[in-house]
């Protein structure tokens, strides 16, 4: 853990929780009111503390506690022991989060749901005692779930209408998203079932979660499928409904407007022009029936599929609810004139007084003046006018400070003019300047302000209107981070490569100024602007990986829940230990890591770790241990699963390799026991027979190295006998610069890895030799067997050689395999970078991927490997 | 049981559960050009539901109107 | 270098603040509690109070009618920063003659931006 922050979090945490339990002891032999006191001031620090982080559910639990030592304290509940067990539990359950966000970074899923019950009972007991309002209960647990972001559009409109109808009809609709935990089949859930009985849905949908990219080795038992409805049901009953997944389920409530939102194209149809106006006009007869003829003879005129019979269908369906639907319908009205997306954006039902606060967004915000120095001049005034009647001495005191403080927040805008006016104007001895000049300067700088328009931010107006539609500006709003389509960074990606290999001709040129022409000084000026711009493409590029890095937290988060299920379903004790989840590699590195992760973890609890008993007899300890570490090691990130379990044993291993005829009698007596290890990942090594329900459906180890190696990763085991296994992958830190060789063949560019090449040699005809029908060459001594690439990758022509009638060949050290693949011409070295292929292309196992190259040209590059094994 | 498999024809009956769907997978993988008959099904478990949301295979609708609207969702 | 006082009694809060302020320039001083800030105060001149409201020996509130009560201190502005979100808690730190107020938890940049305002450094 690195944030020093969090670190002292949990020490102080740790001391005040031993000391609410030794106070909640004391107290139950004798009553002490500077006891309760302390107690409360402590439960309140830590809530205050737990706020700093986003653990809600502990903040919850603490402001529930904190609220019933309250009552202690003023005696509306008085202290029993079934008192002081809820304290004293609530306190047990924030030690463990706090060992949990020790641990973890945050408290486990199953934690927080404890909180929160308890929070609930909590304030149950103090709602009976002392008949607190429910709408506080209320507001507790709903208050984050309003209006959060959701798609609106997948909704079809027939059913948008059709909730906007119960909107009018008084109800509340509340959009539920239920997001079934992957092994919920495993705990005999039924999502599709629970969706099914939802009371009062008007919609339902399913989406599958991810892709399938090969049916055949989809795990079933894992849950992938999404749910969203939308019901009319009250958020109660829907709790109850679903109150055993709540942790699954999301509320949200939504408002009407997002639901109004007329969809089609936007060319062709009758003029509207005339009807708008006309339609405005009778709607202020409200006069139903001649509303709605009117709208049928243009519904008729007008294509289904155009925007503007979206906008009149839904004009339709509000014409039942005017005049509540009125400022909607004009709304839409407005959409047909202008064929933009109707502008409401808040309406409000008024109270029965005049005025009322709403609140708006409104754009008060310049480059110059930001809004919280409005608010410090806002406060200014609020704490004048509260200090107006103190003490002499108070007042005196706090007008000077609010001077001093005005004076500072004019400094803090560097305005000269604005300084010198405030010291002209404002005497201290009279509060009437101060205020005037706080007023003077919100109302014209606000105007300047506005007039700017550049942020908008919520604030408070009032007005006094009985229903009101609020038009909204179409100013972006602007936050501190940007979200950024992953297409650009890609695109930025791209460019950058392009610069890297695009810089690459300078170095080329200065040589060529050199030696063609003779010109040193002119080259040495050249090489030195080449390594300029060599160093900032070096940055440029540096700096837009970082924007694609993210921690292998994101990962490694979702196993100590998967590990905590599945053990406890396998009976076996197992601890989960995550070490270096702070260490960031690309986002497509880490998305490459999760499913051979969760196989490698599966692996290891299904197969690797025994049973409690089994793990006595050996001596070992009766919980086992599953690591899953991450760490740099200088480009490549290194992720390992380390289990204690029983280990692989080699022979095993050798024996099932041979039957399978994976490998030859020979090998088999050979071969070393950490190579036979590694024989586990060829394909066609791991076998149905041996699967069990929790690893899925027979998918090897093969798989998780072709994922590893699609990101030009490594995967190695080892293990010893009853020590435990321990699967290492390497992959590297981000699809950085690869260092390539280009060579040509059948007259397209094709290129190597540089780190797999030991050398580039000439052969001659005479060269080659055929030894058991095979093609091999003699090189200073060693003969290597001798590959045409055009007939490796399948190029219909023949190898071309040079004048000196010579083959140019690459010889490729494979781990100390050594071969040699003949091509028509080497065209140099360049740096690339390499993107591995997707989706239907990934097949494609002999290239490692693409890179554009600085002609714009597209570059194949290939995996020797596979160039090698595959054929 | 609750699933009956002919050639290329599963016939779905009552309700289908996750026991069923090792089979039906199992089933949908190996056959092509199959029809899936669900007049008389009431419920399908989810596990059998997302299997037949990737394979998209023909259905014949169930008369359950609850459970037709679903299995129109998968748009086989 | 402006210097600010930062008066709460949790550790943790001490150390967030006195992070996010030292990362933004300022010089800051750490108070367990009313009294001890008000010691503080004596001695040494602080451009602005950074103060929460339950402390033990002496909170929030009393710490600031105190320092506007005293004639030698400087009347640098005052931070409230409570935990408590209630109109009527923050009406009571404006009467005792608080600058400002804000509800816990802040965000770095909030907090960044106001020590700045109150303390006349440059945004």
């Amino acid at each position: 853990m690195k944030n020093p922050i969090l670190e002292q979090f949990i020490l102080e945490s740790r001391d005040y929780l031993q000391r609410v339990g030794e106070i909640l002891i004391k107290l139950e032999e004798e009553q002490s009111k500077d006891l309760l006191n302390e107690l409360f001031r402590i439960v309140h620090t830590l809530k205050g503390n737990s706020g700093l982080f986003n653990f809600s559910a502990m903040t919850k639990l603490l402001h529930a506690s904190e609220d019933l030592m309250n009552s202690l304290r003023d005696e509306t509940i008085s202290y029993s022991s079934h008192i002081a067990d809820i304290l004293l539990e609530s306190m047990d359950i924030v030690s463990q989060m706090i060992d949990e966000v020790e641990a973890y970074g945050e408290p486990q899923l199953s934690t927080n749901e404890r909180a929160q019950e308890k929070a609930l009972l909590i304030r149950e007991i103090l709602s009976e005692k002392k008949q607190i309002e429910t709408s506080e209960v209320l507001k507790l647990t709903s208050e984050e779930k309003t209006s959060k972001h959701y798609d609106y559009l997948v909704i079809p409109e027939e059913f948008r209408i059709k909730i906007v109808k119960a909107f009018f009809e008084g109800k509340n609709p509340i959009i539920v998203k239920y997001m079934p935990e992957e092994e919920c089949f495993y705990k005999g859930e039924d999502p599709l079932f629970y969706v099914r009985k939802i009371p009062e849905t008007i919609w339902s949908r399913f989406y599958l979660r991810e892709k399938i990219e090969d049916i055949a080795t989809f795990d079933i038992y894992r849950c992938i499928t999404n749910f969203e409805a939308v019901t009319t049901a009250d958020e109660e009953t829907l709790k109850e409904h679903f109150k055993y997944i709540l942790d699954q389920i999301e509320f949200i409530k939504p408002e009407i407007v997002s639901f109004i939102v007329p969809h089609g194209d936007k060319n062709g149809g009758p003029v509207y022009e005339d009807f708008v106006l006309d339609f405005r006009e009778l709607l202020k007869s409200e006069s139903i029936d001649i509303l709605k003829n009117s709208l049928r003879a243009l519904k008729e005129l007008t294509s289904p599929t155009l925007f503007v019979a979206s906008c009149l269908r839904w004009i339709e369906a509000l014409i039942d609810y005017i005049p509540k639907s009125t400022p909607y319908i004009e709304a839409l009205l407005r959409s047909i004139e202008t064929l933009e997306p109707p502008m409401f954006d808040k309406i409000m039902e008024t109270k029965k007084s005049e005025v009322e606060e709403i609140k708006v967004e409104k754009p008060i915000k310049t480059l110059e003046i930001p809004a919280e120095l409005f608010r410090v001049f806002e406060e200014q005034r609020k704490v004048l006018e509260k200090i107006k009647d103190k003490d002499e001495n108070i007042r005196r005191n706090t007008i000077s400070s609010i001077i001093l403080s005005l004076e500072n927040a004019i400094k803090s805008l560097k305005n000269e003019e604005l300084l010198e006016k405030f010291k002209r104007e404002v005497k201290e001895e009279n509060l009437e300047t101060i205020l005037s000049f706080i007023d003077e300067f919100i109302k014209e700088e606000k105007i300047i302000t506005e007039e700017a328009k550049q942020l908008t931010e919520p604030q408070t107006v009032k007005t006094q209107k009985e229903e009101r539609i609020i038009y909204k500006s179409e100013e972006p709003t602007t936050t501190k981070f940007l979200k950024v389509d992953e297409e650009k960074v890609n695109r930025l990606m791209n460019l950058i490569g392009e610069l890297v290999v695009a810089k690459n001709s300078l170095l080329y040129l200065s040589k060529k100024v050199e030696r063609e022409y003779g010109i040193a000084s002119l080259s040495k000026e050249m090489k030195i602007q080449y390594s300029v711009i060599n160093r900032i493409s070096e940055d440029m590029q540096d700096a837009i990986m970082q924007v694609r890095m993210i921690p292998v937290a994101t990962v490694f988060q979702r196993f100590p829940r998967l590990v905590r299920d599945l053990s406890k379903k396998l009976g076996k004790n197992v601890k989960l230990h995550i070490e270096g989840e702070d260490t960031e590699a690309d986002k497509n590195v880490i998305e490459a890591l999760t499913d051979p992760l969760i196989h490698l973890v599966r692996n290891s609890l299904d197969h690797g770790v025994e049973l409690p008993e089994e793990r006595i007899a050996k001596g070992k300890p009766e919980t086992a241990t599953i690591t899953l570490r991450a760490k740099q090691e200088a480009d490549r990130v290194i992720i390992q699963v380390e289990d204690d379990g029983r280990g692989i044993n080699p022979e095993k291993i050798k024996i099932k390799a041979y039957e399978k005829g994976l490998i030859t009698e020979e090998a088999l007596s050979k071969i070393k026991d950490d190579e036979a290890l590694n024989l586990i990942f060829l394909p066609g090594f791991s076998t149905k027979e041996e699967t069990s329900e929790l690893s899925g459906r027979g998918v090897g180890m093969d798989v998780v190295r072709t994922m590893v190696e699609r990101f030009n990763g490594t995967v190695s085991v080892s293990s010893e006998k009853d020590r435990g296994t321990t699967v290492t992958m390497a992959l590297p830190l981000s699809m950085a610069v690869s260092h390539v060789m280009l060579i040509e063949a059948a007259g397209r560019k094709y290129a190597f890895p540089l780190d797999v090449i030991s050398e580039t040699v000439r052969i001659r005809e005479e060269d080659i030799h055929i030894f058991k029908g095979e093609m091999v060459v003699s090189l200073r001594g060693k003969v290597l067997p001798l590959f045409f690439l055009n007939d490796l990758i399948d190029l219909k022509a023949p190898a071309l050689k040079n004048e000196n009638n010579e083959y140019a060949t690459v010889v490729i050290n494979l781990k100390g395999e050594m071969f040699a693949v003949i091509v028509d011409s080497l065209l140099g070295t360049a740096d690339i970078i390499l993107k591995p292929f997707k989706g239907f292309l990934s097949s494609l196992r002999v290239f490692s991927g693409t890179a554009i190259l600085g002609d714009g040209s597209i570059l194949l590059v290939i995996n020797p490997k596979e160039l090698i094994y595959g054929s | 049981m609750a699933v009956e498999f002919s050639e290329n024809k599963a016939i779905f009956k009552n309700t289908v559960t996750i026991e069923e769907a090792e089979a039906v997978f199992e089933w949908l993988l190996r056959e092509k050009d199959v029809e899936v008959d669900m007049i008389e099904c009431e419920h399908i478990h989810t596990s059998v539901f997302q299997i037949l949301a990737i394979f998209k295979p023909k259905i014949l609708l169930p008369k359950d109107e609850e459970l037709k609207k679903w299995i129109e969702l998968l748009g086989g | 270098m402006k210097k600010v006082l930062v008066v709460d009694d949790a550790a943790t809060v001490r150390m967030y603040h006195r992070k996010i302020l030292n990362d933004a320039g300022f010089q800051v001083d750490e108070a367990l509690n009313g009294l001890e800030a008000l010691e503080k105060a004596f001695k040494d001149e602080y451009d602005l109070y950074i103060v929460d409201i339950n402390m033990p020996k002496l909170d929030g509130y009393s710490f600031v009618d105190k320092l506007r009560n005293m004639e030698s201190i400087k009347q640098s502005p005052v931070i409230v920063v409570s935990t408590e979100s209630e109109e009527k808690d923050k009406e009571k730190a404006y009467e005792v003659g608080a600058n400002f107020y804000i509800v816990k938890p802040v965000k770095p940049d909030e907090l960044v931006k106001y020590a700045k305002i109150f303390t006349g450094v440059p945004l």
